[in-house]
């Protein structure tokens, strides 16, 4: 049977405002139950918000295949060694403990749409009245010639948290002076527009933490243009001389093939060979996105820009790296407020508590070099057709003195202690 | 100046007013918008919901970090003359002021009562002036 709304089922025998003070639990009906797939970024948010504003009146179930989350945000940090690993992994302990949540680790492989019912890998099967799906992205391996996930154990992308981060910085720790860097940076739309670029300058900044002279980072773009580039232009400069280089496709004619083992990337233009290989190729959203059938051509999810609701189906919300929203970036920042959109039309639909006008909200800082932080952001709504739109941005600039980058900075490592508390705490 | 005495509401706020803005004639216009902000009334269902953005850098535990200040607990008339100074450009920082352009005044008014109301925890290695 179909679970009612509780505007529904008032409606139903007849009763008046008067009921609706009654939790719907109290008139013999099972609570509705939320199922939440992937325990990242929106997923984790999503949950906790679900559980703190359902105060009981919903079951939230988590699912997430991992038994403990490292933040792809931050992880150049890592890299760059100004932050540890255990600093930028979180366990969903607080999580379970803190919230009324069920949080359930296994793989799912299948969403039954028509049965509102997800299935897990080891045959688990969760019912749902309402769906939101976080899996981030997955990886589009082929789209770099000759590259594989194979290939990633050798030639990390480390555009996923955990064990490929790890991967990357191992192959970093062991460089040697006179090796160098090759990083393939991948096309629109992928996770964190900046973030090739940051990375590429903690590469610089370990090269030259360690003295080397004669080691150098090649970035091979397939984009003639990137995020933040006139500052991180302009940071390159100041900081790293000449140990950065950034070649456009117009340049360097395209990426002709990769090979792991021999750490060469062939284009036009030349043959590059190097000591580490960081290959990022194009993405899309997570898998059993895309099986549920939940995207569309580009391989991310169209979505109610005033809801976060599934444009394919009204039970589901895409939230994160995984859906289509409009003028905000991939970003952790902007999972966490889209799920909280999310959430409250959840409740809205399955409570019937207040639903009100969608605001979104994103920030991404870059570490360009110690203590030299920059920043973009904005703030967003959803127009009349349902598309995300920016309200009103921000960048810093070229030419800020030291003591502004410094905060800049620094704001950033107070962003990182309160988002993951909000999700994880 | 003088319409700030007459008024103890709005008292907590001078202080922060005075700081803020360069002239007696724009403190008096900032008090006035504090005002006719908080005569919009509290609603703590839109409040809680708009916090939502803020507590994703302004954590609740005051030792967090002492880059973004603690927001939470302080006296409605004061938070709601900062965010009208960023969105006023009296005040510099580029993300509040962002932040704060977005907002309206119903917003504002519902915002400052919830965080008003908002309690907020004192970490072990606190440095924060808030504990
Ligand atoms: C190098 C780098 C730097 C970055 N820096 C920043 C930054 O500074 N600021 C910022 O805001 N963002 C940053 N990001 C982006 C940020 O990491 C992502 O945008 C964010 O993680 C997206 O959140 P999400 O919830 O959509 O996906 P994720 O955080 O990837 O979470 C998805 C979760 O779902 C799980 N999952 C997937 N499929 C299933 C399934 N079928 N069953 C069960 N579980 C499943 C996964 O295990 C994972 O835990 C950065 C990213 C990278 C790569
Ligand atoms: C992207 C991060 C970010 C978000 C989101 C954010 N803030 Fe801020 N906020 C800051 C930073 C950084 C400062 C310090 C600015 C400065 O002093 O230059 C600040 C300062 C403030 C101050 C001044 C506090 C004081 O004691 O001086 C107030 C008030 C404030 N924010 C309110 C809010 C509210 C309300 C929201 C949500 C609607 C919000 N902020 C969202 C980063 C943020």
């Amino acid at each position: 049977m179909k679970n009612l709304t509780r505007r529904e089922f008032t409606a139903l025998l007849g009763l008046g405002t008067a009921a609706l003070a009654t939790p719907i639990t109290l008139l013999g009906q099972a609570k509705p139950k939320v199922v939440v797939i992937g325990g990242g970024a929106g997923g984790a948010t999503a949950a906790r918000y679900l559980s703190q504003g359902a105060k009981g009146a919903i079951d939230v179930t988590l699912v997430e295949s991992s038994t403990q989350y490292t933040t792809c945000f931050y992880s150049n940090l890592f890299l760059g060694d100004f932050r540890n690993f255990d600093s930028i992994t979180h366990s969903y302990d607080k999580l379970a403990a803190d919230h009324d949540i069920t949080i359930v680790n296994g793989y799912a492989k299948e969403i039954d749409r028509s049965q509102q019912m997800v299935m897990l890998e080891d045959g688990t099967k969760l019912a749902y009245d309402a769906l939101v799906v976080a899996p981030g992205i997955d990886i589009q391996y082929e789209s770099v010639p000759g590259y594989s996930e194979a290939a990633s154990q050798i030639a990390p992308h480390a555009w996923q948290g955990g064990s490929q981060t790890q991967i990357l910085k191992e192959k970093l720790d062991a460089l040697e002076n006179g090796e160098n860097i090759v990083m393939v940076a991948p096309p629109n739309p992928y996770r964190c527009p900046p973030g090739p670029y940051e990375r590429a300058s903690m590469m610089a900044h370990l090269i030259q933490s360690k003295g080397f002279t004669d080691s150098k980072v090649t970035i091979l773009d397939v984009k003639p243009k990137f995020s933040k580039q006139g500052l991180f232009t302009e940071g390159w400069e100041t900081h790293y001389g000449d140990i950065i280089e950034w070649i456009s496709p117009e340049i360097h004619g395209g990426i002709l093939s990769v090979d792991a083992n021999s750490g060469t990337v062939e284009t036009d233009l030349d043959t590059f060979e190097a000591a580490v290989l960081n290959i990022i190729p194009a993405q899309q959203a997570g898998a059993i996105a895309v099986s549920a059938g939940l995207s569309d051509d580009s391989g991310f999810c169209p979505v109610d820009g005033h809801s976060m609701r599934s444009s394919a189906d009204e039970k589901i919300y895409v939230i994160g790296d995984a859906s289509i929203a409009g003028a905000m970036p991939k970003s952790g920042f902007s999972a966490n407020s889209q799920a909280k959109v999310a959430a409250m039309n959840v409740l809205g639909d399955l409570l019937d508590s207040r639903v009100f006008a969608a605001k979104y909200s994103n920030t991404c800082w870059s570490l360009i070099a110690a203590d030299n932080g920059v920043k973009v952001g904005a703030q967003y709504e959803a127009d009349d057709a349902g598309q995300i739109v920016s309200t009103s941005t921000f960048i810093s600039q070229t030419g800020e003195d030291a003591a502004l980058r410094k905060t800049t900075y620094e704001e950033s490592v107070g962003w990182y202690a309160s988002i993951t508390a909000d999700m994880f705490g | 100046m003088h319409r700030l005495w007459i008024n103890p509401s709005i008292g907590s706020s001078l202080l922060v007013i005075m700081l803020l803005v360069a002239t007696p004639a724009s403190a008096e216009n900032m008090t006035q918008k504090v005002e006719q902000i908080l005569a919009l009334g509290a609603d703590d269902a839109y409040g809680e919901y708009l916090a939502g953005e803020c507590i994703a850098c302004h954590s609740r535990t005051a030792d967090a970090s002492d880059s973004i200040p603690m927001i939470y607990g302080k006296p409605p008339e004061t938070l709601t003359a900062m965010l009208l100074a960023f969105q006023m450009g009296a005040r510099k920082n580029p993300t509040m002021q962002s932040v704060a352009e977005a907002l309206n005044a119903a917003e504002i008014a519902a915002l400052v009562f919830y965080l008003s109301k908002t309690e907020y925890v004192c970490g072990e290695s606190t440095s924060s002036s808030a504990c």
